[in-house]
């Protein structure tokens, strides 16, 4: 169990705020921090980490982490973290990242062989792409065996075919460790794929703190299909307009009439939904 | 005539005062850029004037500085005595000058490196459970090598070149202290002024050495 009641003022880019998060983790939860950019998310995370201090307390299991009195350092946490921008060590090849943390050979071979790394054993990082890279950084993560392993945006970095393999990798990880998983995400497919529990943050906030179905499924059950998407262009085809809508990867043509036309901007986030009609599913 | 002597003598004694400034540069060097690059370091604007010193003040006067300290009545001097070690007049003073006048070019553009190295890839060592210190011998030390090895370079070049604080602590001495630099000034003293011209080319080929091994590690760096 891990007992999170910290307090710190930030000052962001939106001017001063306060962080103030009070939060319970179960061992072995896999959960996603969401929210805006700068809502507070990577403070929280790098709090726990012990990369920066705060007011409050954080107690993991029997330990105190970080009181009134002392912070433990985070040498100490035995944490595994996984950045965005993967902060591998450029002057070891990849089984040498893994073993600076813990002289493990036996757990080095395993997870390189989980994530299909083998072959890379000896490359350095600087001729790795972008996925490698990202998946020798999650498995030097959990090289420590963590009690708490915590990820910053770990595949905002890569491509949409690049990011499921990922996410599937992380699964098998998480099944397989058990190890209480915190991730910073913005991507809710991603959140909906992985995790058992979401936290929305706010302005340093928590808003919402439920299951991914509850928070991110915003039409559970009415018939109706409702996209968010950005207005990319409207088109007139003889008599009747057409928008041209960018939703997630794809684009679609949306009939439109003159008068919904007219109050629509080019570029501006839109809602696409239609209601009562029985969707198919087919494979591609 | 020139005797060979003349010339091998000033450069021998030249090159085993640059080694040894070299290792001793290496070896204060480096722990010196790591406190420095630390922004919270107490009194570090004094260990950072101490360092930076000998760049802005006149070598002749810190040589007379030095004398003072390093002399067998001066606080240090005094110390290292006991253990019949002398600077003034012998090989050490040369060695002391070649350490004070390249530690600037040594520390400096090492201490910016350690701070231009991102932080996030510190903060996985630390995630690894690494102190501060392994983080930094292994971890960004050899990943600054190209700027470590262009500062030692330098440090090196200015160590072989010096003159001022060398004269003040060495006394050029012909046979004992009299680097190459000190042999040139020597030899237009007393009109022998081949010999100057090939102790000059010899300097002159060294410079341009490292000059081009310089270029070689700016390359590398950008590269790396």
């Amino acid at each position: 169990m891990i007992a999170i009641d910290i307090c710190k003022t930030l000052y962001g880019s939106m001017g001063e705020m306060e962080l103030n998060v009070d939060l319970q983790i179960n061992e072995g939860e896999f959960i996603a921090l969401a929210g805006e950019s700068g809502s507070g998310k990577t403070t929280l995370l790098r709090i726990i980490a012990g990369l920066e201090k705060a007011r409050g307390t954080l107690k993991v299991g029997d330990e105190i982490w970080m009181d009134a009195k002392h912070a433990l350092p985070p040498q100490k946490r035995k944490i595994g973290f996984v950045f965005q921008d993967y902060a591998l060590f450029p002057n070891m090849t990849v089984l040498q990242n893994l073993l600076f943390v813990q002289k493990d050979h036996a757990l080095a071979a395993q997870l390189l062989e989980m994530t299909g790394l083998d072959e890379l054993r000896d490359r350095l990082p600087a001729t790795l792409s972008g996925g490698q890279k990202q998946r020798v950084s999650l498995c030097r993560a959990m090289m420590n065996r963590p009690g708490i392993l915590l990820m910053d945006e770990p595949l905002s970095a890569l491509d949409p075919a690049m990011r499921t393999k990922l996410q599937q990798e992380i699964l098998t990880l998480h099944k397989n460790f058990g190890t209480t998983t915190i991730m910073v995400s913005h991507d809710p497919s991603e959140i909906y794929r992985l995790a058992g529990r979401v936290v929305m943050l706010d302005h340093g906030r928590i808003i919402q703190d439920d299951t991914p179905k509850k928070v991110l499924l915003k039409t559970s059950g009415s018939q109706k299909f409702s996209f968010e998407g950005e207005l990319l262009d409207i088109v007139q085809v003889d008599i009747i307009m057409v928008a041209i809508v960018s939703i997630g990867q794809q684009l679609v043509e949306v009939v439109i009439s003159p008068e919904e036309a007219a109050s629509l901007h080019i570029g501006e986030r839109v809602t696409l939904s239609t209601k009562a009609f029985a969707p198919i599913l087919s494979n591609r | 005539m020139i005797e060979l002597e003349q010339v091998t003598a000033p450069l021998i004694l030249s090159f085993k005062t640059m080694g040894v400034s070299s290792a001793l540069l290496l070896l204060i060097g480096v722990p010196l850029a790591f406190l420095l690059s630390k922004k919270r370091l107490r009194f570090r604007w004094l260990l950072d004037t101490l360092v930076t010193l000998p760049l802005v003040f006149p070598p002749i006067a810190v040589g007379f500085l030095l004398l003072l300290l390093l002399g067998e009545n001066g606080w240090i001097g005094g110390f290292f005595a006991r253990f019949d070690i002398r600077f003034i007049f012998d090989f050490y003073g040369l060695v002391v000058a070649g350490v004070i006048a390249g530690l600037p070019l040594m520390v400096k553009p090492l201490e910016a490196a350690i701070r231009l190295f991102p932080e996030e890839i510190k903060e996985a060592a630390y995630m690894s459970g690494k102190s501060d210190l392994q983080t930094f011998f292994r971890v960004v030390l050899p990943n600054i090598k190209a700027s470590l090895f262009a500062a030692l370079l330098l440090a090196s070049a200015r160590a072989l070149g010096e003159v001022g604080i060398t004269l003040m602590l060495g006394g050029n001495i012909i046979g004992k202290t009299d680097t190459v630099s000190l042999a040139i000034y020597n030899a237009v003293f007393d009109g022998e002024y081949d010999l100057a011209m090939v102790l000059s080319g010899i300097l002159v080929v060294i410079s341009l050495l490292f000059f081009v091994m310089l270029h070689f590690l700016e390359k590398k760096k950008t590269l790396g």
